[in-house]
C-alpha cells in the first residue's frame, strides 16, 4: 500500500448477524484521515460492531472494510498495524501502574522498550497523569482511567484510531483531556472513527458525522449538514401565566407559531427562523398578556435531524 | 493531508515472527508484574496450600495410619482377671490411645453414644480369663459410635493388634511350657528307658542268679530233707522206744491198781450185801415203827465192767502190738514228704515275659507342639519404608488442586476479566498475535504454578518431612505436566464459560470434582472401583499416581512418563477445546 489514498478507512456493505438480528446492515462508510468521523447512534445501532470489524476482533458475514487499504479480514496483520483501538470498556490493567500500562501496549505493538517508554512518558504527560505514573491504574479515578485508556490506544500512533464512546461516566476536566488529545491526533493527519450516543461531542468533535440505525448508515455529512438536511429549526418554547391567544405572532416576521396541545394552556412553541428575532418573539407574548414565566430556545441539534431521518429518539432507540 | 509514514511506526516494529516471541515474552512479565503486587494472589497460591496441606495433614493423618493425636478409648473390666489386665496393660501402652477405666456398661454407653466423649468403649466381660484359661473362645464388646467411623477402625485395628499380640504370648507361653513339658517327658521316658534297660538287664541277671540259686536251693533242699528225714526217723524211733517203755510202765502200774479197785468194789459189792441184810434186820425189829425209818442212802452199783477187770488183764493193751505198728507207721522211708513248692523261676511272669519287655529306646515320643499363630511382617517392594507419610499425600495433592485453583484465577478469571475489561479485545486489535498472548498468559501461569510445586514440595520437606523420592528432580515431570494441564484446563474454562461470574463457579466445581476423584484429597484407593475407572479421564489421576509412584513406591523416574505423557495429552485436548470454542465466538 501507499499513502496516495485520503480514505484511511473504508467500508462497503458490511453485515454483520447475531442470531437472528442483524446487527450491521450494509453499512458503508469512509474516514479520512485528518478528519474526526464519528458514530451516530442509539445503543445497539451497531456502532460497536463496525468498530469491531474495523478493530480486526470481529469477522462480518459480508462486505468488506479496510484500514490503510489492507482489508481487514484478509490482512489482519498489516491492518492491526495502522490502528489503533480504544474500547468502550476501560481496558487498562488495574494492576499495572499508568506507565506500565502504556509500555505494555506499546511493546504489545511491536515497539521497543526503549521506544515504548518514550512514548508512555509523553503519553502521560498528554493526558495529564504525568505526576501519577508510578500510581497503580486501580488507584485512578474514572476520568483518568479514560484519559489512560484512550493513552493506551494511541501509543503506537496509529493511523487509524478507532474509539468506542472514550468518554462514558467521564468528568467535564477528563473530557476535555480527551477532545483536545483527539483533535490532535486529528491535526496530525489520524484518521479517527469516533463512536458515541452523545450527540454533543460528535457536534464538538466531529468533522463529519455518520448518522447509524440499525446497522446501516441513514445519514452522513457534517453536524450542520446533517441538522439542516434535516429541516429542523431552532424553537423557543414559552411558558407563560396566561394562555396565550392565537395568532399573537402574526407580528413578527420568520416566527410561525405552533398549535398548542389540547389541554395546555400555559405553554407555546414558536419556530423561529433565526435566532436574532428571539427577544421579539418574548416582547410579543408580554405584550399579548402571557406573562412569561419561563422560555428556553432550542437550537437544532443532531438528536432533531436524528429524530426527524429515523422517528426515534438517539437514547430512547434499542 | 499527512502523509501516511509519518504517522505511522510501522518502520521501527519488528518482525512479525521475533514480535510474537517478544509479545509472549512481555505477557509472561505484565503477567507476573502482575501477580508480583497480588498478595492476595500471591498468598492463595502459597501459604492457603501450606495452611490447608497442614490441616488436612495432620487432620487426615489416620488414613495413612500415622499419628493422628490421642483419642480416649473406655474400657469396661468386669473381668478383673489376669486376661483383662494384660489387655488393659497392653492397650494403656499404645501412645494413640487414652485409655480410661469404666465402671458400668451403661456409663460407657452414655460416653459413647450421647455425649461423644469418645468414639468406642470395649468391655471385658467377666469370666473372660477364667474361660480363656478353659481353652474357651471369649468374646469382648467393643460399643462404636458409627458416625466417627476411621477412629474405630482405628481402634479395631490397635484392639486385634493387642489381642493378637496376647493369643501369640499366651501361644508362645503355652508352647515354651509344652516344649519343656516334652522335654522333661523325653528325659523321664529316657531315664525310664534307661532304668528300663537296666532293670530288664537286672532281671535277666535275676533270672539267671534265681535259677541258679534255686537249683542249688532244690539240691540242698533235697539233701536237707533227706538229713532232716533221717534225724526225725531217729528221733521218732527213740521217742517210740521211750515211749513204748513208759507206756509198759505205766500199764503195769494201771493193772495193779485196777486189781486193787477191783478188789475194793467186790468188798464194797459183800459191804452192800451184808447193809442189807443188817437193814432187813433193823426193819425187823422196829416192827410197826420200820415204816418210820427212812430208806438207807442207795449204795452206788460198782461198773459192770468191775468184774471184767480181771479179764481185762488178759485183754490187756498189747504195747508191742502198739510199738510195732508205731514204728511201722512212723516208717520216714515211707512218708512221701510233699516237695518243698519252690515258685519256678520260669512261671514267674514278669520274669517269663522280660524278652517281650518293649525297647524303651525304641518307643517314639509323640511331638508336643501347639499350632503356632500366623503373622506377617510388611515389606515395601520398592525398598522405601512401609509407614507412609500423610503429607506424601496430602502435598501433592493439594499441591494440585491449589495449581488447579491458581489457574482457575490465573488464566479463566483473568481472561475473562480481560474479556470484561477490553484489554483482550485490545490486545488482539494489537500488531502482537492472540496466540503470543494466550502462551504468554499459560507461560507466565505455568512458571508460576511450577514455582507453587517447588516451593510446596520444598516446604513439605522442611516442614512435614515428605519423601521426594529415588529422584527429587523427577518430580518436575509430572508437576510441569500437571500445571500444564492445569493452566489449559483454565484456558478451556475461559472459552467454554464466557461470563465472567460464572467462571469461578463453573470451575471450581470442575476442579473440585477433579481433585476429589482424582486422589488429591485422599487416596485414590478408598474410592469404589467405578470411581477409579471414571478417574482415569482426570489428569488430576495421572499426576497423583505419578507422584505416588515416585515418592511414596520410590519409582524411577521412568514411572513417571506414561503419566506426564497422560497429562501433557490432557492438555493438548483442553487447548484443542478451547482454541475451537474462541475461534468460533471470535467470528
Amino acid at each position: 500500500m501507499t499513502d496516495m489514498y485520503t480514505d484511511f478507512v473504508e467500508v462497503e456493505n458490511l453485515t454483520k448477524r447475531y442470531g437472528e438480528r442483524n446487527a450491521l446492515n450494509g453499512l458503508s462508510f469512509a474516514a479520512k484521515g485528518g478528519e474526526v468521523t464519528g458514530f451516530l447512534g442509539p445503543n445497539g445501532a451497531g456502532k460497536t460492531t463496525a468498530l469491531s470489524i474495523l478493530a480486526t476482533i470481529s469477522r462480518p458475514h459480508s462486505g468488506r472494510a479496510s484500514i490503510c487499504g489492507y482489508d481487514v479480514a484478509k490482512e489482519t496483520g498489516a491492518a492491526r498495524s495502522h490502528l489503533g483501538l480504544v474500547t468502550q470498556s476501560i481496558a487498562i490493567y488495574p494492576g499495572l501502574s499508568g506507565r506500565e500500562n502504556l509500555e505494555f501496549f506499546a511493546l504489545m505493538q511491536g515497539l521497543s522498550r526503549l521506544t515504548a517508554r518514550a512514548l508512555a512518558r509523553r503519553m502521560l504527560d498528554e493526558v495529564g497523569l504525568g505526576d501519577r505514573a508510578q500510581d497503580a491504574a486501580g488507584s485512578y479515578s474514572g476520568g483518568m482511567k479514560r484519559r489512560l485508556n484512550l493513552a493506551c490506544g494511541m501509543i503506537h500512533s496509529p493511523p487509524v484510531l478507532l474509539l468506542d464512546e472514550p468518554t462514558v461516566g467521564v468528568d467535564p476536566q477528563s473530557r476535555e483531556w480527551i477532545f483536545d488529545l483527539i483533535d490532535k491526533a486529528a491535526a496530525e493527519g489520524r484518521a479517527v472513527v469516533y463512536s458515541t450516543n452523545y450527540m454533543e461531542e460528535a457536534e464538538r468533535l466531529c468533522h463529519r458525522v455518520l448518522l447509524i440505525d440499525e446497522g446501516r448508515v441513514v445519514a452522513s455529512g457534517t453536524p450542520q449538514e446533517l441538522i439542516e438536511r434535516a429541516g429542523t429549526r431552532a424553537h423557543v418554547r414559552l411558558h407563560t401565566r396566561t394562555r396565550l391567544p392565537l395568532g399573537w405572532t402574526s407580528g413578527i416576521s420568520g416566527a410561525h407559531e405552533i398549535e398548542q396541545p389540547p389541554g395546555d394552556c400555559v405553554t407555546a412553541t414558536v419556530i423561529v427562523d433565526e435566532v436574532e428575532i428571539v427577544p421579539e418573539v418574548l416582547r410579543l407574548a408580554r405584550d399579548a398578556g402571557g406573562e412569561v414565566k419561563e422560555f428556553a430556545l432550542h437550537q437544532p441539534n443532531l438528536q432533531d435531524a436524528f429524530i426527524a431521518i429515523t422517528g426515534h429518539r438517539l437514547r430512547d432507540a434499542v | 493531508m499527512t502523509g501516511l509514514a509519518e504517522l505511522t511506526t510501522v518502520a521501527e516494529m519488528k518482525p512479525l515472527h521475533a514480535g510474537a516471541l517478544r509479545a509472549t515474552a512481555t505477557v509472561v512479565e505484565k503477567e507476573l508484574r502482575i501477580l508480583r503486587r497480588d498478595w492476595v494472589g500471591i498468598c492463595l497460591l502459597i501459604l492457603a496450600p501450606i495452611v490447608v496441606i497442614s490441616v488436612a495433614g495432620f487432620s487426615l493423618a489416620k488414613v495413612y495410619g500415622g499419628d493422628a493425636g490421642v483419642h480416649p478409648l473406655l474400657l469396661v473390666d468386669e473381668d478383673h482377671g489376669q486376661a483383662a489386665k494384660a489387655i488393659a496393660d497392653a492397650l494403656a501402652a499404645i501412645k494413640e490411645v487414652d485409655l480410661r477405666a469404666i465402671d458400668s456398661r451403661a456409663e460407657a454407653q452414655r460416653m459413647v453414644r450421647d455425649r461423644g466423649e469418645a468414639a468406642a468403649a470395649l468391655v471385658i466381660p467377666a469370666g473372660t480369663t477364667t474361660r480363656l484359661r478353659q481353652g474357651g473362645k471369649p468374646q469382648l464388646l467393643l460399643y462404636t459410635d458409627p458416625v466417627k467411623h476411621l477412629e474405630i477402625v482405628n481402634f479395631k485395628l490397635l484392639i486385634s493388634e493387642v489381642l493378637r499380640r496376647l493369643s501369640a504370648a499366651a501361644v508362645d507361653k503355652a508352647r515354651s511350657e509344652g516344649i519343656a513339658a516334652e522335654g522333661g517327658l523325653r528325659k523321664q521316658l529316657e531315664d525310664g528307658a534307661n532304668a528300663s534297660a537296666d532293670l530288664r538287664a537286672s532281671l535277666v541277671n535275676l533270672q539267671r542268679e534265681a535259677s541258679r540259686r534255686r537249683t542249688q536251693s532244690e539240691k540242698l533242699l533235697d539233701r536237707q530233707l533227706l538229713f532232716a528225714k533221717d534225724r526225725i526217723q531217729e528221733a521218732i524211733d527213740q521217742q517210740l522206744a521211750r515211749t513204748g517203755e513208759q507206756l509198759t510202765a505205766a500199764g503195769e502200774s494201771q493193772r495193779a491198781q485196777l486189781i486193787e479197785l477191783r478188789d475194793y468194789f467186790m468188798r464194797l459189792a459183800q459191804a452192800r450185801e451184808q447193809f442189807g441184810q443188817w437193814l432187813m434186820r433193823l426193819r425187823d425189829l422196829a416192827g410197826s415203827r420200820a415204816s418210820e425209818i427212812p430208806s438207807p442212802p442207795e449204795f452206788p452199783l460198782p461198773p459192770t465192767d468191775i468184774d471184767n477187770i480181771s479179764s481185762r488183764d488178759a485183754t490187756a493193751i498189747n504195747l508191742g502190738k502198739i510199738r510195732s505198728d508205731l514204728k511201722g507207721s512212723t516208717r520216714l522211708s515211707r512218708l512221701r514228704l510233699p516237695r518243698f513248692a519252690l515258685p519256678s523261676v520260669s512261671s514267674l511272669p514278669e520274669f517269663s515275659r522280660i524278652e517281650h519287655l518293649p525297647q524303651i529306646d525304641h518307643l517314639t515320643i509323640p511331638s508336643f507342639s501347639l499350632p503356632g499363630s500366623i503373622g506377617f511382617k510388611e515389606k515395601n517392594l520398592t525398598g522405601a519404608s512401609p509407614k507412609v507419610n500423610i503429607f506424601d499425600q496430602e502435598v501433592p495433592g493439594f499441591g494440585v488442586t491449589f495449581v488447579l485453583l491458581g489457574m482457575l484465577f490465573g488464566v479463566a478469571l483473568g481472561l475473562a476479566d480481560e474479556r470484561e475489561w477490553g484489554t483482550l479485545d485490545r490486545l488482539r486489535a494489537s500488531r502482537s498475535p492472540i496466540a503470543a498472548t494466550l502462551l504468554g498468559k499459560l507461560l507466565s501461569r505455568f512458571v508460576v504454578g511450577l514455582t507453587q510445586m517447588i516451593i510446596l514440595f520444598a516446604v513439605g520437606r522442611l516442614a512435614f518431612g515428605i519423601s521426594l523420592g529415588l529422584t527429587p528432580a523427577a518430580l518436575l515431570l509430572p508437576s510441569a505436566a500437571i500445571v500444564l494441564g492445569a493452566a489449559a484446563f483454565g484456558l478451556m474454562v475461559a472459552a467454554l464459560v464466557p461470563v465472567r461470574d460464572s467462571v469461578l463457579p463453573a470451575g471450581a466445581i470442575a476442579i473440585m470434582t477433579m481433585a476429589a476423584i482424582g486422589g488429591c484429597w485422599w487416596p485414590q484407593e478408598l474410592e469404589p472401583p467405578l470411581m477409579k475407572t471414571l478417574a482415569l479421564c482426570l489428569p488430576t489421576t495421572w499426576a497423583m499416581n505419578s507422584y505416588n509412584d515416585l515418592m511414596i513406591r520410590n519409582l524411577p523416574v521412568s514411572s513417571a512418563i506414561l503419566p506426564s505423557a497422560v497429562i501433557v495429552g490432557y492438555a493438548a485436548l483442553y487447548v484443542t477445546i478451547a482454541v475451537a470454542v474462541q475461534a468460533r465466538r471470535f467470528r
